[in-house]
């Protein structure tokens, strides 16, 4: 996928299905936007290397190891946000 | 993928076997496992010849090799040397104490342990596991609380390997449980800070001559300047030890599986029954040629860790993979060779029953091979 034609709600809906296809928990129920990813154990210390590999591929962007913090993943609210600033960075 | 070593790695690789073959069997090793010691000058004399400083900054006395160079040194080590415990105690240190601080730690900290750490002049021991936070470590629930220019950590850790004759220990707590693995925070914290209080040697069934403690911290206040990195990058602090332990751990048994094929082979040909050297009976031979291959296989996969390591700088599944084949194989083989010595072989003077012994812990540390297999199915995308 290009990152720059990437729509806004497009980045929601892939990280969206990326949580609820790998999460390492049952997930049946959908995620909570607000949900906290990482002490509900969806996202473990390996899904959060797998999950940043997927966008760093998916968006075309580059993330670097000081920005994998909880501020960033532990939402799926907070990693969208986080997400949109580097496609938009990389847009630039 | 080139495993074709220059002149002088080759040159360096037989230095260090003459090394340990020559001065680290010194002493009374059957005694030191039975007391459960680990033998100081021996320590000393690993520290002297640069072994602990192999990979490490120049500035803080290491000698900057690459891994490559690294991994055949420990090989050579498990080749020449006897005391697993003495190796296993001196992996532990190299890669889950002096690594996390020569890369995440600032530089006063690299001056005042890295430094002393390298010389062999202190100890190190690494305390992330705790009784519910095994195979789940980051689960751990010992706490850091931020209070003005201190942290004060509160909790316990099992399974401390040099625990009780550390001098320094690098410690894994959480500043913020919500935060899950990315909460997770590294400290250097000194043996004689009040507050952590370290066990007497927990006794074990092997590596005996490598002693472990459990530890607790109550109300253990260290100041700023003894976080590892930043705070909530204990988890990939301690990710990244792990693939250097579990590549370099493993080429001390690559080492002693090789010197096990050939002390085999002696005992084969040189045990007589039935008028022939039992190595002439072919489910002996077998025996040995089985063990011959688990030592190939397990070279191959070690070399191609350090290879990738050295040209792409991470490797976790092929060292999960690596970790996985090696510590089995190495069990499977010194079952054999307990077999291929008969009653002998079982007698708790005899080395053979040691190694075996000594091999069953390699299952389980770094990870267990459940653990290596959760993390290689990952990477496979299941
Ligand atoms: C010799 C030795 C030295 C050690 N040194 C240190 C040290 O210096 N510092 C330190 O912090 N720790 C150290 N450890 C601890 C070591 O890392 C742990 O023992 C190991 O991670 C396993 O944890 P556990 O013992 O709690 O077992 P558990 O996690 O309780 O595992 C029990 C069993 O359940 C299986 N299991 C658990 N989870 C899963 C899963 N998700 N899928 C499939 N199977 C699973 C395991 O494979 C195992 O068979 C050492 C251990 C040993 C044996």
């Amino acid at each position: 996928m290009d990152a720059q034609t990437v729509e806004q709600d497009d980045v929601h809906k892939t990280i969206y299905d990326y949580l609820v296809e790998h999460s390492g928990v049952n997930v049946s129920g959908g995620i909570d936007p607000e949900e906290n990813l990482l002490d509900s154990g969806i996202l473990d210390s390996l899904g959060i290397a797998e999950i940043t590999e997927f966008v760093e591929k998916t968006f075309d962007i580059a993330i670097d190891e000081d920005e994998i913090t909880s501020q960033n993943y532990r939402t799926v609210t907070a990693f969208t946000a986080f997400c949109r600033e580097k496609i938009a960075a990389s847009a630039k | 993928m080139d495993f074709s070593f220059t002149p002088e790695q080759d040159a360096f690789k037989e230095k260090v076997t003459g090394f340990a073959q020559a001065e680290l069997n010194e002493g009374d090793l059957k005694q030191r496992d039975a007391d459960c010691v680990l033998s100081r000058d021996l320590w000393k004399k690993i520290a002297d010849f640069g072994i602990l400083g192999l990979p490490f900054d120049k500035n803080y006395g290491g000698s900057e090799q690459d891994i490559i160079t690294t991994v055949l040194a420990m090989e050579a080590l498990g080749y020449g040397c006897r005391d697993n415990g003495l190796l296993f105690s001196m992996n532990g240190q190299m890669w889950t104490v002096q690594m996390p601080i020569a890369q995440f730690g600032t530089d006063a900290q690299k001056d005042k342990y890295l430094r002393g750490l390298i010389k062999g002049e202190l100890i190190g021991a690494h305390g992330i596991t705790e009784a519910e936070a095994g195979s789940d470590v980051m689960a751990l629930s010992t706490t850091a609380t931020r209070d003005g220019d201190d942290y004060v950590l509160n909790g316990a850790k099992v399974f401390c390997t040099n625990g009780p004759v550390a001098d320094v220990f690098v410690i894994f707590a959480t500043v913020d449980k919500s935060a899950g693995s990315l909460g997770l925070t590294g400290f250097v914290v000194e043996r004689d800070t009040p507050g952590l209080i370290v066990s007497e040697n927990r006794k074990k069934m092997g590596l005996r001559t490598s002693p472990m403690a459990w530890l607790t911290l109550e109300d253990c206040r260290v100041p700023v300047s003894a976080r590892i990195g930043k705070e909530g990058q204990g988890g990939r602090i301690f990710n990244n030890s792990m693939e250097w332990e579990r590549a370099s751990i493993l080429a001390n048994l690559v080492g002693a599986m090789e010197y096990q094929v050939e002390e085999c082979i002696r005992h084969a040909n040189k045990r007589t029954q039935f008028r022939k050297p039992i190595g002439k009976f072919q489910s002996v031979s077998n025996r040995i040629v089985d063990m011959k291959l688990r030592h190939e296989t397990s070279r191959l996969l070690l070399y191609k860790v350090a290879w990738l390591k050295k040209t792409k700088g991470s490797a976790a599944m092929e060292a999960a993979l690596a970790k996985l084949y090696l510590s089995e194989a190495w069990v499977a083989s010194c079952q054999n060779s307990v077999v291929i010595h008969g009653g002998y072989g079982y007698m708790a003077d005899h080395e053979v029953e040691r190694d075996f012994r000594d091999a069953v812990g390699s299952l389980l540390y770094s990870g267990t091979s459940d653990i290596q297999r959760t993390i290689a199915a990952r990477a496979l995308g299941l």
